[in-house]
């Protein structure tokens, strides 16, 4: 593999509110898990540098507010990501059953280039305890009928399965930043900071 | 000889601290004789005087416990305390008694208060001069005035507001109350009738709504409404006064004719031209004046559309609203204390723009809190464009689907009341006002509820098999 520009590969963790987005990003990052549960407000990040197809890339985690009341804010952080991993709660059916609305509104925010094969990863956690509704078959079906997502079944209290998890949902984002740079050499990304993203008004719209 | 000048140049101060500090002690030792005695009569004429709460009915077979004949003692203060607190847990909530036992045993506790530090006096020999008394609700404390510049200082010359006299700084030491700035001779201290202020309007909770309410000189017996002195227009020494605040009569040494902006003019006519107000009047109107009670846009809608400058003020608090929910959750931001650092203790400015303080209002008619306002929307939003974090949380209009990130405080921009989601302003009147969004919520409540239906048809088959894989995975892991 030849040296690249881009070695940073951004990933969204989505999902309902303590299905346990944080607790995955913390024990994947810090290997710390806490009982405690702390609702996150908006949208924080965590990076870790990874070792992918013999390639050291950092991976820059955002977890992201599920309850309603914290999504306050946007989520222009979607655009430019390379890969989402749809969280839900095997003890919580209706956790699952949003995950539909969650990939539909994450593919309308990314707009990424082919949203048929954008990469996703679907984590059932909290297997760990005993009081299981989700099969794990219909999950399995669910991830089919999308486009054969890979899905993991998760504990973060226990760390099961998490950095497999995590290991796939690096080598995966690598490949689509990989097509990405098939299709365009320069990948445009989205620039937050750059000034004509400033809306002066209503004119600057390009449509 | 050079020092000995000095302390001759130095004499009239000395004296004149002398003679403060001993007519201080000799007042204190006077208090000191008579500790038990002192604080039993103070608390006995506090109950016949507050005409604002006479003791509730329910409470009268309670009376003998709670308040003391001349021979009151520590224990028995404790134990009317105690007795105090407990009737205040039995009592209803809201209720009247409950308000009364309140007060009266914060009241009890200040007495507590000063019987025990008379006796720290008595015991140590050494003369407490910041021993609080307490009085119909004031908390008085020595009025020492900010002596720096002692030409000022002599200038100035401070009224009683108990018998409207002058204070004789040289001479006379003076209580000033902590809450409401009653400032009373020390001689006058005991006969002091005013409810303090603070207390009225902690009751009140809201300045007085109604402009100027007034029942007339005959509905008030002719009678002062504090003092109860008999009022006659013929002579000047009791001409009755109107409070235009408080809408009641008084006599001059309660009306001191000043001038002061009245809340429900403002709230009504946004009038800001002063009016003459009683001495309670004003001390409530200023301690009412920097807090943020008024809902300005539900007591007088009419106002923001004839009031240019007051829309500017809410557009520009409501954009601040916006802008503190990305401050909130920007670490940054809170580092550097931005939201404190420019509102300081002016933060409801940006919490809502639905309420505003008097102080507030007036800045509003003199175009201050608009530039104002303007200067922190600058700071902010030079702060969150500049952040990467704020920045990563912006919105992208889903309709055109540009790069470009917006903001909802931004000018082009609007908001969907239901999702909150932004979009340019061209963008979603192209759509007729259609949010997207909202469409695909619905869509996916509609699904759900079809789903729920079809499954309810299909019977106890499928849910006998799902929960049979339920359980499967639950063996294999």
């Amino acid at each position: 593999m030849a040296t690249r520009k881009k070695s940073l590969l951004k990933v969204i963790i989505l999902g309902d509110s303590s299905v346990g987005k944080t607790s995955l990003m913390n024990q994947y990052v810090n290997k710390r898990f806490s009982n405690q549960y702390k609702a996150t407000i908006g949208a924080d990040f965590c990076t870790k540098e990874v070792v992918v197809n013999d390639r050291v890339v950092t991976m820059q985690i955002w977890d992201t507010a599920g309850q309603e009341r914290f999504q306050s804010l946007g989520v222009a952080f979607y655009r430019g990501a390379d890969c989402c991993v749809l969280v839900y709660d095997v003890t919580a059916p209706n956790s699952f059953k949003n995950l539909d609305s969650w990939r539909d509104e994450f593919l309308i925010q990314a707009s990424p280039r082919d949203p048929e094969h954008f990469p996703f990863v679907v984590l059932g956690n909290k297997v760990d305890l005993d009081n299981r509704q989700v099969s794990t078959r219909r999950a399995q079906q669910w991830c089919q009928s999308k486009n054969d997502i890979p899905y993991y079944e998760t504990s973060a209290k226990e760390g099961i399965n998490v950095e497999m998890a995590f290991q796939t949902i690096a080598k995966n984002a690598l490949e689509q930043e990989a097509e990405a740079e098939l299709i365009n050499d320069f990948p445009d990304q989205l620039r937050l900071n750059s000034e004509n993203n400033r809306p002066s008004n209503a004119d600057n719209c390009q449509c | 000889m050079s020092s000995w000048r000095e302390s001759i140049t130095n004499l009239p101060t000395a004296v004149a601290q002398f003679v403060n500090e001993s007519t201080s002690t000799a007042s204190s030792y006077l208090n000191l004789s008579h500790s038990s005695s002192t604080v039993s009569e103070e608390s006995a004429p506090q109950h016949t005087d507050y005409k604002a709460l006479p003791i509730p009915a329910s409470l009268v077979k309670e009376q003998w416990r709670l308040i003391f004949t001349s021979d009151a003692n520590s224990q028995d203060l404790q134990a009317a305390i105690a007795h105090c607190r407990d009737l205040v847990l039995l009592s209803d909530e809201c209720s009247e008694e409950r308000r009364w036992l309140v007060r009266h045993l914060v009241d009890l506790r200040y007495s507590l208060q000063e019987l025990e530090e008379a006796q720290a006096v008595a015991n140590t020999d050494v003369v407490v001069l910041n021993a609080i008394k307490s009085v119909v609700g004031h908390h008085f404390v020595p009025h020492h005035p900010n002596t720096r510049n002692r030409l000022q200082a002599a200038a100035k010359r401070y009224y009683c507001d108990h018998c409207a006299g002058i204070i004789w700084r040289v001479v006379q030491a003076a209580y000033i109350c902590s809450d409401c700035s009653y400032l009373v001779h020390q001689k006058c201290i005991d006969s002091v009738q005013r409810v303090c202020a603070h207390v009225l309007a902690s009751d009140r909770q809201y300045p007085i709504a109604d402009i100027c309410p007034e029942i007339g000189l005959a509905a008030q017996r002719y009678k002062c409404a504090e003092c109860s002195t008999l009022l006659n227009f013929k002579n000047s020494w009791i001409e009755p006064r109107l409070c235009d605040y408080r809408g009641l009569y008084y006599c001059p040494s309660c009306h001191w004719n000043d001038s002061f902006i009245v809340p429900a003019r403002i709230v009504h006519n946004w009038d800001f031209t002063p009016r003459k107000v009683s001495r309670t009047g004003l001390q409530e109107i200023q301690l009412f004046l920097d807090k943020p009670l008024i809902r300005l846009e539900e007591e007088n809608p009419k106002l923001f559309v004839f009031l240019e400058k007051l829309c500017t003020v809410k557009k520009l608090r409501q954009n601040l609203v916006h802008m503190r929910h990305y401050l909130a959750a920007c670490k940054d931001a809170a580092e550097q204390k931005l939201v404190d650092q420019q509102l300081g203790r002016r933060r409801h400015l940006a919490q809502s723009n639905e309420f505003y303080s008097i102080g507030d209002l007036v800045q509003v008619e003199s175009g201050v809190l608009a530039e104002f306002l303007q200067g922190v929307f600058k700071v902010f939003g030079s702060h969150i464009r500049s952040c990467e974090m704020c920045l990563a949380k912006a919105y992208i209009c889903e309709i055109c689907s540009n790069n470009e990130v917006i903001f909802p405080f931004d000018d082009g921009c609007i908001k969907c009341d239901q999702c909150n989601s932004i979009y340019h302003r061209v963008c979603f009147t192209r759509k007729n006002m259609i949010c997207p969004k909202c469409v695909r919520i619905q869509e996916r409540r509609l699904q759900l509820q079809r789903d729920l239906s079809k499954q309810s048809k299909k019977g106890e088959d499928e849910n006998a098999e799902d929960s049979d894989s339920a359980l499967e995975p639950v063996d294999t892991t």
